[in-house]
């Protein structure tokens, strides 16, 4: 009788347990009926959305509700979203994840990426055409520079920060500085002579966004991009991989499944993960703030560096 | 003799009242329809356009946020407390940014010249009652539309393709639009002139270039000038925005600031160009008015 009254409290304890979590799951996902992954233009919006089509799907299959990938025209789009908290999933660069820890966006990231090799880390670097009469970076006096976006890291904000230790000021240096809107255009900008030299991500001679544009057969004038038709004149010191991170007041088993779904893509979902990195990645890995804390440093100190001009 | 109003009896009234009512009901059903379609195509089109209302309203208080963020230095102190003088302060760039606001007001007064240029050149042949042939006024329209349909920003672009970074692409994008537009409001000026003097002089056996030149061009003139002036306010805007795609110019520090969230630097910037297109406001004001008071006394 006891034990009969003790295993029905204790079937009912069991019960109510498994009530409450699925009145839990069901909560989340009856505020978020739909998700928003957005990500840092890297690319132009066709080459975004072709990439990131299979990593959407995968996503809404894992969590069960619709994910949509909003491309944004610039980083500080991203940004902006992950703020106001239209954007519950965003793919940063470590610099425009910086910044919006810096303007208060309540966001946490908590994947890495990680190079094919294992390795974290990548590189920003200044591409000439290939042949061109430039050596080093004192060579381009007078050229013209482009740049990739304000919130780019190896686009932006390094090269600001190893120009400034060899005591270039680009805005003086250079004829022009533009911002090129993306990597690929920094690079189209070189190939049609727009800019006679172009920051640009770089992780080694096997993966690069030029070697990425090389792959997708891109085309500047009818003309072929190839990653042997630049010559590569500064290289920069390694840049800590950039942050995929989600709103922090997203409920916690949704940002489980969340971080689940991305750290197990490559068990999951190979050929999603494929079509996002060309192969040439491995999924992410945990992270936190920590990592990027020397990036809002970095961030901190170029903003310095814009008063200089006045 | 007073004259007298004799009111018709009411069954005489009557079929007129009917009459009066059945027309006002299909009137009022005419109206009905139309407002109906012009919800439905209101809701279709928001539709279409994922406008979400529930999320505007819901998010409407983002809007003002952002705005009230931009009177706030980098520090969190209000603008007002530090507004010149040191790094932080709100018009730490003010100099600077006066050179750059200076290069912008060039980029649009070269590109509102060439824009009137070219709306001068072609809108005689875009006028209906001026143009020497039929197919010239075809062409010059469709010209026009061309030029004022296509983005500057898209001018722009291809621009800096072909003549490289710098001004020049922004002179020639705006110069390009401000044809497009001053061409077509300048031929509507020349459709409403008055013909006696063309006729006049085609009479003689003046030529069409002659014709235009002392026939046509004296009653269009103050005109033109007016709606130049304007454009050139137009322009500055446009200008502004050329920064955006490196062509010099303002611009470029502005979506700077706006990117990196530099927010007291965007009103600063906002708030330089605002009183600049103030300024041009008022010194073209008096001269506009002049010119169209003088064209009513003609």
């Amino acid at each position: 009788m006891s034990i009969t009254r003790r295993s029905l409290a204790g079937l009912a304890a069991v019960l109510a347990v498994a009530a409450a979590g699925s009145a839990q799951a069901q909560d989340w996902k009856s505020k978020y009926k739909e998700l928003v992954l957005a990500a840092v233009p890297d690319e132009n919006a066709s080459g975004m959305t072709e990439r990131y089509a299979g990593f959407v799907a995968y996503l809404s299959k894992q969590l069960g509700v619709p994910v949509k990938l909003r491309v944004a025209n610039d980083y500080a789009a991203v940004i902006e979203g992950q703020k106001a908290g239209n954007i519950h999933i965003a793919q940063y660069g470590p610099a425009s994840y910086a910044r919006a820890f810096m303007i208060g966006a309540k966001i946490e990231p908590f994947g890495m990426q990680v190079n094919a090799d294992g390795g974290k880390g990548y590189h920003a670097v200044l591409y000439v055409k290939a042949g061109a009469p430039y050596k080093k970076v004192e060579d381009l006096k007078g050229k013209n520079l482009c740049l990739v976006d304000p919130n780019s890291t190896s686009g932006n904000n390094v090269p600001r920060f190893a120009m400034d230790k060899m005591g270039i000021d680009p805005e003086k240096f250079f004829g022009k500085v533009v911002y090129a809107g993306s990597h690929e255009n920094a690079v189209i900008a070189v190939a049609q002579g727009t800019c006679d030299a172009a920051w640009n991500w770089w992780n080694d001679a096997d993966e690069s966004n030029l070697k990425r544009m090389e792959r997708k057969k891109m085309e500047v004038a009818g003309k072929p991009i190839m990653y042997s038709d630049f010559d590569i004149v500064f290289t920069s010191d390694k840049i800590v991989n950039s942050p995929i991170a989600y709103l922090s007041d997203l409920p916690a088993d949704l940002k489980k499944a969340i971080s689940d779904a991305c750290f197990n893509i490559g068990t999951n979902d190979p050929e999603a993960f494929k079509k996002l990195t060309d192969g040439k990645a491995q999924p992410w890995v945990p992270t936190s703030h920590k990592e990027y804390q020397p990036i809002v440093e970095l961030n901190e100190f170029v903003d310095k560096l814009k008063k200089k001009k006045s | 003799m007073a004259r007298s109003i004799t009111i018709p009896t009411d069954d005489r009234l009557k079929p007129h009242l009917a009459a009066y009512a059945s027309i006002e009901r299909s009137r009022r059903l005419t109206t009905l329809i139309g407002v109906a379609l012009l919800a439905g195509a209101t809701v279709l089109a928001g539709w279409m356009g994922e406008v979400n209302l529930e999320l505007f309203w819901s998010r409407i208080g983002e809007f003002g946020n952002y705005i009230g963020r931009l009177f706030f230095l980098s520090n969190g102190k209000a603008v007002i407390t530090d507004v010149y003088g040191g790094e932080d302060s709100w018009f730490w760039g003010f100099f600077y940014w006066l050179k750059k606001i200076g290069e912008t007001l060039v980029i649009a007064y070269l590109g509102t010249v060439l824009g009137f240029i070219g709306g001068f050149l072609l809108c005689f042949f875009a006028a209906a009652n001026l143009t020497p042939a039929p197919w010239m006024l075809f062409v010059t329209r469709r010209y026009l539309e061309f030029c004022r349909t296509v983005p500057e920003i898209v001018f722009a672009l291809i621009f800096v393709v072909a003549f490289g970074l710098g001004p020049i692409p922004g002179v020639l994008a705006i110069g390009i639009h401000t044809t497009g537009a001053l061409g077509k409001l300048f031929s509507e000026v020349a459709e409403n002139i008055d013909m006696k003097p063309v006729e006049g002089l085609a009479s003689t056996g003046g030529s069409w270039a002659e014709t235009m030149r002392f026939a046509a061009v004296p009653q269009v003139l103050s005109n033109f000038v007016s709606y130049t002036l304007l454009r050139f306010e137009i322009n500055v805007r446009s200008a502004a925005i050329m920064g955006f795609v490196g062509a010099g110019g303002i611009g470029q520090d502005l979506i700077e600031s706006i990117r990196k969230f530099y927010y007291s630097d965007v009103s600063a910037i906002l708030l330089l160009l605002v009183i600049t297109v103030i300024i041009i406001d008022m010194a073209t004001e008096r001269v506009r008015h002049s010119l169209i008071s003088h064209e009513g006394r003609a």
